[in-house]
């Protein structure tokens, strides 16, 4: 993977073009600052990055929460980056390769910072709501990565014991509420479980993941209002990776603001961009609005600017081995590659290597490492059985064994409930 | 008359359709299907171009945003069509539709006037999406409603007509656009016709026994039917085409011809169109022996061999014949 990034940093270098700016979809970058990383010594390891608020209410800034992490927790991130990147280029492989192969994806790869910087700032018994790109979010949160390779291929020890695929991952006891195929509600249920959370009285928060897309939803509006309205422990978490679908519709054509955090402001509550690419920027902020939803003080809109590297479903444009989706018509491979050169993992490999809490050979190590064990969670989900074909008519209640089979000539015409 | 596909046969509808009005005051939104249409030999449609950029609107995501923007629109006296393709927010429109749509004329005192088509595209083909995505359940929703035209066409002849019918009709109309038939084509009229609302189809006449299905459902009855037919049995198959109004004339006269009725749906059990079919035949008949065959009632499991295991198929129809002609 290196390879390829440093390769895509000399090209864009040599092409003498910075970020291409669409419909200043950068600005917010420039203005936060977020990608100035100071390098200093001592304790003060790593980036402060001067976090300009978007909304009007600021989000409290004064502790820089990356520098509390101890060296175990900044390898950690890493290695979680690593095994969503490699998890999905695996199944980016498989599609390509594979004839039969029953998986799917909508990618992950280029948003694995926001999940994992999110999801580092939640304990595990905090709740999160995924969305259809979601499997970033799973693993971030700490699902069983061997259990999610059965699922996405439908075999009955996957997370969701096949009922489910890529869209639907859940793992309830790791704090997850599910991912969602329909666009939109996640932030409603995500903010109604905050609210209940809060009833419950144990400080326990509730986060939703969304994409840019959310904010064109009605659910993304009644549930800020709502939550701010009530000071629910909830944080709202947007992936801008500036797509809609394989349509290519750009989301400036769908909203009338160049940075959805903005929105915050009418609901008077905290919104910030951060940098996507950056799992300690995203952090940062995540974990501040956190600690102010566990303060009682409500929730907080947070902007990750990123990208999506593959097509918006599937491997249309991809290459096996290579990363990424090339010659989509709807962007430029330019754009992508200069996004490719900001990748979140790359920069945060620097970030531990700069600041000596590995050396190159052993973040050289950690890579095989997770490459290994994703290779050995697919090949052991290859080996899991499929489901019974009558279990479909299973798992529709918890207090119900299973429903009748309507299309069978000699189903049996009732049952007894009682 | 001319080779067309399922799409090409919907999108001349609409133009020949506002040609026959001799309108262009017409809105249309659309979310992933971009309406240009292509047909051998034939001139490309394409509304964006024909009706122009103010009028012909990709949606954004938002489905309730268009379902209701399409119904303002016709309040005001425009034809409109919302395109919503996306079966995976069916329940976004159906709020829209059932509502507001459905109840504005009455409850205006005869006021309101709705010209409009909402077009919701049903799945339940194919394994793999899950219960979201792979769902078939709306023609169950949407014939309930009263005050909206339920049309659910499943030859690309009905196709076109049913959306000439639509779009020309002042009343507001469901149009069910099953995606198991987007890659039909067939030898169609060129010329504009109307399939007439509350009028069912008979696609196979005989005497033995009445098989009763719409939509994707007639992929399953068409095939058992066809198998039946090789067992010697004379089978009559009827495709609803239109959920509400119910060509109940039709129906019950088949019925009584063969005096068997099997049902099948790809919707769930429970209220499937078949249960209001049988509902009508046994309340208008004597003596008719009847079967029902669907979807359990249960979402769509994303595993094949579960998924595929649930579907109705033209086995299934093939053997509930068996057992009702047994009967
Ligand atoms: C309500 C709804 N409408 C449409 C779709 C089809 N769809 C799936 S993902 C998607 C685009 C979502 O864009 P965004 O929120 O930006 O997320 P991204 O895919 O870019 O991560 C669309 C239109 C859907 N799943 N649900
Ligand atoms: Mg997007």
């Amino acid at each position: 993977m290196s390879d390829t990034i440093e390769k895509t940093v000399e090209e864009v270098k040599a092409e003498g073009k910075g970020f291409i700016s669409r419909r200043n979809f950068l600005k917010g970058l420039g203005v936060t600052g977020a990608s100035v990383a100071l390098f200093t010594t001592g304790t003060r390891l790593l980036a402060t990055p001067e976090q300009e608020p978007v909304s009007k209410i600021p989000l409290e800034r004064d502790i820089y929460w990356p520098e509390r992490l101890t060296r175990e927790q900044l390898i950690e991130m890493q290695r979680k980056m690593l095994q969503i990147r490699w998890y999905d280029r695996t199944v980016a492989d498989k599609m390509l390769t594979e004839k039969g192969f029953r998986g799917y994806m909508h990618g992950s790869p280029g948003h694995e910072a926001c999940a994992v910087g999110a999801c580092f700032a939640l304990n595990k018994d905090d709740w999160m709501a995924g969305y259809h790109r979601s499997h970033h979010h799973a693993i971030a949160k700490g699902a069983n990565i061997r259990k999610m390779a059965a699922e996405i291929i439908f075999k009955a020890s996957g997370t969701n014991n096949g009922y489910g695929g890529s869209m639907h991952i859940m793992q309830a006891d790791v704090g997850m509420l599910g991912e969602d195929g329909v666009v939109g509600p996640g932030c409603c249920y995500g903010a109604g479980a905050g609210h209940a959370l809060r009833a419950r009285g144990k400080g326990q928060v509730a986060l939703t993941f969304g994409g840019d897309a959310h904010a064109t939803t009605p659910y993304f509006h009644i549930s800020l209002n709502e939550a701010a309205t009530h000071k629910i422990p909830w944080v709202y978490v947007i992936e801008n990776n500036q797509y809609l679908d394989a349509r290519g519709q750009h989301i400036s054509e769908c909203i009338n603001v160049d940075d959805i955090a903005i929105m915050a402001t009418a609901y008077n509550i905290p919104g910030v961009v951060v940098d996507g690419m950056d799992v300690l920027d995203v952090y940062n902020a995540v974990k501040a609005a956190v600690e102010r939803a566990r303060a009682g003080r409500g929730p907080t809109l947070i902007e990750c600017k990123t990208y999506r590297y593959y097509d918006h479903f599937g491997v249309r444009g991809a290459e096996p081995g290579k990363l990424g989706s090339f010659g989509l018509g709807y962007r430029s491979d330019r754009e992508l590659l200069s996004w490719l050169a900001r990748d979140p993992i790359d920069k945060h490999r620097k970030t531990l290597v700069q600041t000596g809490m590995l050396t190159e050979r052993e973040a050289d190590a950690l890579e095989e490492e997770v490459k290994a064990e994703i290779r050995d969670a697919f090949r052991w989900a290859e080996a899991q059985p499929v489901p019974r074909a009558e279990d479909g008519l299973r798992h529709v209640f918890v207090e119900e064994e299973s429903v009748l089979p309507r299309m069978l000539a000699d189903c049996p015409p009732w049952k007894t409930y009682a | 008359m001319s080779m067309k596909g399922w799409f090409y046969a919907q999108m001349e509808g609409i133009v020949q359709a506002l040609e026959q009005l001799g309108t262009d005051d017409f809105i249309f939104w659309y979310e992933a299907t971009t309406p240009i249409a292509t047909a051998p030999g034939l001139p490309t449609i394409d509304l964006t171009k024909k009706y122009g950029e103010d009028r012909v609107r990709y949606s954004g995501l938002d489905e309730m945003w268009y379902a209701g923007a399409t119904l303002g629109a016709a309040l005001v006296g425009s034809i409109a069509i919302d395109w919503h393709d996306m079966y995976m927010a069916n329940p976004y429109p159906f709020e829209i539709v059932s509502q507001h749509a459905a109840k504005l004329h009455h409850m205006t005192g005869g006021q309101a006037t709705i010209p409009a088509v909402w077009v919701i595209h049903i799945s339940g083909q194919g394994p793999g999406l899950a219960g979201q995505h792979s769902d078939y359940e709306a023609d169950s929703w949407y014939a309930h409603v009263p005050g909206v035209r339920t049309v659910i066409p499943s030859t690309v002849y009905d196709a076109k007509g049913l959306m000439i019918t639509a779009v020309k009709s002042k009343d507001p109309f469901v149009y069910l656009n099953g995606s198991a038939f987007r890659a039909l084509s067939d030898d169609i009229p060129d010329t504009p016709y109307e399939v007439p609302i509350g009028k069912a189809a008979v696609r196979t006449r005989g005497s033995d026994l009445t098989i009763v299905s719409s939509g994707q459902g007639m992929l399953a009855a068409m095939e058992g039917a066809q198998k039946l037919q090789g067992d010697g049995i004379s089978v009559e198959t009827i495709d609803l085409r239109c959920l509400n109004p119910m060509d109940t004339e039709t129906l019950v006269k088949s019925a009584k011809k063969t005096g068997r009725v099997l049902t099948v749906d790809q919707s769930k059990y429970t209220l499937c169109p078949g249960a209001e079919v049988i509902a009508r035949i046994a309340e208008f008949t004597d003596g008719v022996k009847f079967k029902r065959i669907a979807f359990p009632d249960a979402p769509p499991p994303g595993a094949p061999e579960m998924f595929n295991y649930m579907k109705p198929n033209g086995t299934h129809v093939y053997e509930a014949a068996k057992a009702l002609l047994r009967k």
